[in-house]
């Protein structure tokens, strides 16, 4: 048997981290009725609240599963919308012709679903492009709880960004007044405008960014600045100018994290020779093969994300609850730009070979200096790499990235005389410099991870041992 | 950087004839070349200008005039046969494929080849299904041809100039169609195009459009279109098979996520086969839809146009091709 027109599932989602399941506490629309994208479909009970979903796309409520009362777990069968418009489509033969679950029997199914009933094959077997099972991957959704859109109903990159997105939405949509959209917010953030007085023209009222743009240009007057209030005496000769947002954010964070977190340093004078020749021995090829440009920057983060997990507490965070501890090798990377400072976060840095770190850390460098990172480029690093080689520093201590414990400070890889079996030679070293948070690490434990660090970058064949 | 319109005709015409003047062992052949000036005016007055001994007239005899070309170019010369009609190749395969293509490797690099073979390919002119075939893909799965696609007169001029300095065989492919109706500016200036970069005729951001020869034509006119639609179609041109620029094939499908290639040679073990294996290599997490692939149909070029336009690729079926990539993918 074959489709030609898929039907998208409704599935109960995931309404924060960690929702197991929800009850169903009523549906607003009935059978047959139509569905725009955007619009309220159903009512669902969490353990901490009642929540309206929207649906993820237009179409026709075409079945009604789930009955109210019903306790679900995430991603399970609620019911099934007709795609409103049939689009022309390639017929491809349906590979795995379809069992109906128990929950259909004795139902009208419209159409045969391309789906297996065995959860534990659910992902594999889930219609997603390449592209998208990356990004599920990256962010850690579940794809068989995205409806797709695409072709027989294939999940695409954008369907995934959509529920990523919504999944952001809903996490922080109940503190806050109104419905924003995670864009909408960060724009808001950066260019301080004081969202209670943006109309939301979004679903349910929702503050898009266009709402935020249309506010900025509107000329809506800024949140005051972040200047010292009373009495204000401008010195001669000086001007008096505004912080950027992205300066104020920066001010901000720099100021808690210096003020809260007990930093300390630890230095490190580094025989670069290996490095130097490592990046030479490879640089050419991976221009010519893979097109990346590979850079200090990759080999240290390359480096440093092989070594984390084997040192958890560099990962570790200082909360009033505890220590925040993880697994997944998360770094964001310093990324000096001429709207101000960006720090762009690269995911599961160690299950990255040199060529994806490279190429993804060129991507987000780019994305940075375009202004065009989004929300999740940002979020949950845990250990920041900062490199200010190419502007001719030789050392810096960094001020740690709020509210990770640990960042490492690479100065230029530079000529200079070194010792060697008591001769003096000319050599090639760099000064890496560990700041850490002494509520976290101590020094010792600080110091065994840039001592290996050292010793893999002096000799670059022990990393694989 | 002063320049001046040509047709693609006039800067094939206008590299042959720099090329002349700057190397003496560089000697056209070819089927009414010479006195009459090549069927397509490619090589209009060059035999006034360089005598009846470096602009040959041959006769009707591919396997002869090609296979004396090899001979000679082994002797150090840089011959340029011309096969008026690319259909008629297949008579001159074995010097091309057993000889030109082997010699080099098999002398352990003591004898050399610098042979530049000029074809034409394309159908659209009604020339029936022995006058209108696309051979490109044949020499590009040859090891030891280097296989050059030009599809502007710019484009044309530059690669023709490399091949003509190049110490290997190539098999240069022109367009019948382009000849008079493509125009474009080219520099005063001596320049030569390295072979092995792809040109990005047009960036984009929403999916790319890889197009050979002619089809470059038809894919800026589909991008076009797209671009009335809201769609941003990027349109990249390899110019050269062998070698093949990888890279901007597959950076272009990391930033896109999609991809049409559109040839005029078969769909079947060809051009857009072997691209969409790239792709699929390269860009495989990044791509989010299925590759789309525009060839001729697996058919004869028929001889009537209606038939006949309906088996090569087109402006309207590139669209329709993006469409099917771009759909459900796009946030509007």
């Amino acid at each position: 048997m074959s489709s030609d027109s898929a039907m998208i599932e409704i599935v109960m989602p995931r309404m924060g981290l960690t929702m197991e399941s929800g009850t169903l506490v009523k549906w607003l629309k009935q059978e047959g009725e139509a569905v725009k994208s955007g619009e309220p479909l159903l009512e669902i009970e969490t353990d901490k609240s009642v929540v309206e979903v929207e649906a993820l796309d237009d179409g026709i409520l075409a079945q009604i599963l789930a009955q109210p009362g019903e306790t679900l777990a995430v991603g399970a069968l609620l019911g099934y919308l007709a795609p409103q418009k049939e689009t022309q489509r390639i017929v491809t033969p349906v590979q795995d012709a379809v069992q109906p679950s128990p929950r259909m029997e004795g139902k009208s199914v419209p159409t045969q679903i391309d789906r297996t009933d065995e959860a534990s094959t659910a992902a594999s077997k889930v219609k997603a492009s390449p592209a998208a099972r990356r990004l599920a991957k990256q962010w850690g959704i579940a794809l068989e709880q995205i409806a797709g859109s695409g072709p027989g109903g294939r999940v695409v990159a954008w369907n995934v960004a959509k529920a990523y997105e919504k999944n952001i939405t809903q996490a922080v949509a109940s503190p806050l007044p109104k419905r924003v959209s995670p864009i909408a917010q960060r724009l808001a953030a950066e260019m301080g405008v004081d969202l209670d007085h943006v109309q939301g023209t979004g679903p349910l009222g929702m503050v898009t960014r266009q709402d935020v743009e249309k506010t900025l240009q509107a000329g809506f007057p800024e949140k005051e600045g972040a200047l010292p209030g009373g009495e204000f005496l401008l010195p001669p000769d000086a001007t008096l100018e505004q912080p950027g947002k992205v300066q104020q954010r920066m001010a901000e964070r720099m100021t808690q994290s210096f003020t809260t977190a007990p930093h300390f340093y630890l230095q490190a004078e580094v025989d670069a020779r290996p490095l130097v020749a490592l990046r030479k021995s490879l640089v050419e090829v991976f221009d010519k093969r893979y097109g990346v440009h590979l850079t200090y920057t990759d080999l240290l983060l390359y480096f440093c994300a092989r070594l984390l997990p084997a040192h958890p507490m560099l990962m570790a965070q200082w909360s009033e609850k505890g220590l925040v501890k993880f697994s997944r090798v998360h770094i964001g990377i310093a990324v000096d730009t001429e709207h101000g400072l960006f720090v762009p976060v690269m995911r599961d840095v160690h299950q990255l070979g040199l060529v994806e770190i490279s190429r993804q850390r060129s991507e987000l460098t780019n994305k940075a200096r375009a202004g065009k990172l989004l929300p999740q480029d940002y979020e949950q690093g845990v250990f920041t790499l900062t490199n200010l080689g190419m502007l001719r520093i030789d050392a810096f201590q960094a001020i740690l990235n709020p509210p990770q414990a640990a960042i490492l400070s690479a100065g230029r890889i530079r000529e200079r005389p070194m010792v060697q079996d008591h001769q003096v030679i000319a050599g090639e070293m760099v000064t890496l410099t560990l700041s850490a948070d002494h509520r976290v690490l101590d020094g010792g434990s600080a110091a065994r991870f840039l001592d290996q660090l050292v010793e893999w970058l002096e000799n670059p064949s022990l990393s694989m041992a | 950087m002063s320049m001046h319109e040509l047709s693609f005709a006039q800067a094939i015409r206008e590299a042959l004839d720099e090329e002349l003047a700057r190397d003496e062992n560089i000697i056209l052949f070819g089927e009414d070349i010479g006195k009459w000036g090549g069927v397509f005016r490619t090589t209009e007055g060059l035999m006034e200008k360089y005598g009846p001994e470096r602009v040959v007239d041959t006769p009707l005899s591919e396997e002869g005039y090609v296979g004396l070309a090899v001979g000679i170019a082994m002797t150090g010369m840089h011959p340029v046969p011309e096969i008026m009609f690319g259909d008629f190749i297949t008579l001159a395969m074995d010097q091309i494929v057993n000889q030109a293509a082997k010699m080099r490797y098999m002398t352990g690099g003591q004898v050399k080849v610098p042979i530049t073979i000029r074809a034409t390919m394309g159908g659209g002119r009604s020339s029936g299904a022995q006058h209108s075939q696309s051979w490109h893909a044949w020499f590009a799965h040859v090891p030891g041809l280097k296989v050059v696609v030009p599809s502007t007169p710019y484009d044309a001029k530059g690669l023709l100039k490399t091949a003509l300095r190049e110490p290997n065989p190539v098999v240069f492919f022109e367009d019948k169609v382009m000849y008079h109706k493509i125009k474009g500016n080219v520099p005063e200036e001596e320049y030569v195009i390295p072979f092995g970069e792809a040109d990005i005729k047009r960036s984009g951001d929403d999916v790319t459009i890889i197009a050979l020869s002619r089809m470059v034509h038809s894919a800026l006119a589909a991008a076009d279109r797209l671009a009335e639609k809201g769609i941003s179609a990027e349109v990249i041109d390899p110019r050269t098979l062998t070698p093949l620029d990888e890279k901007t094939l597959v950076e272009s499908v990391c930033k896109t996520g999609g991809a049409v290639i559109v040839d005029e040679g078969y769909n079947r073990f060809g051009v857009t086969a072997e691209l969409a294996a790239v792709i699929a290599r390269g860009a495989f997490d990044y791509l989010d839809a299925p590759i789309e692939r525009l060839g001729a149909l697996d058919v004869p070029i028929p001889f009537t146009p209606p038939l006949e336009f309906a088996t090569i690729p087109d402006e309207e079926r590139i669209v329709t091709a993006v469409l099917r990539v771009l759909e459900g993918r796009r946030r509007t």
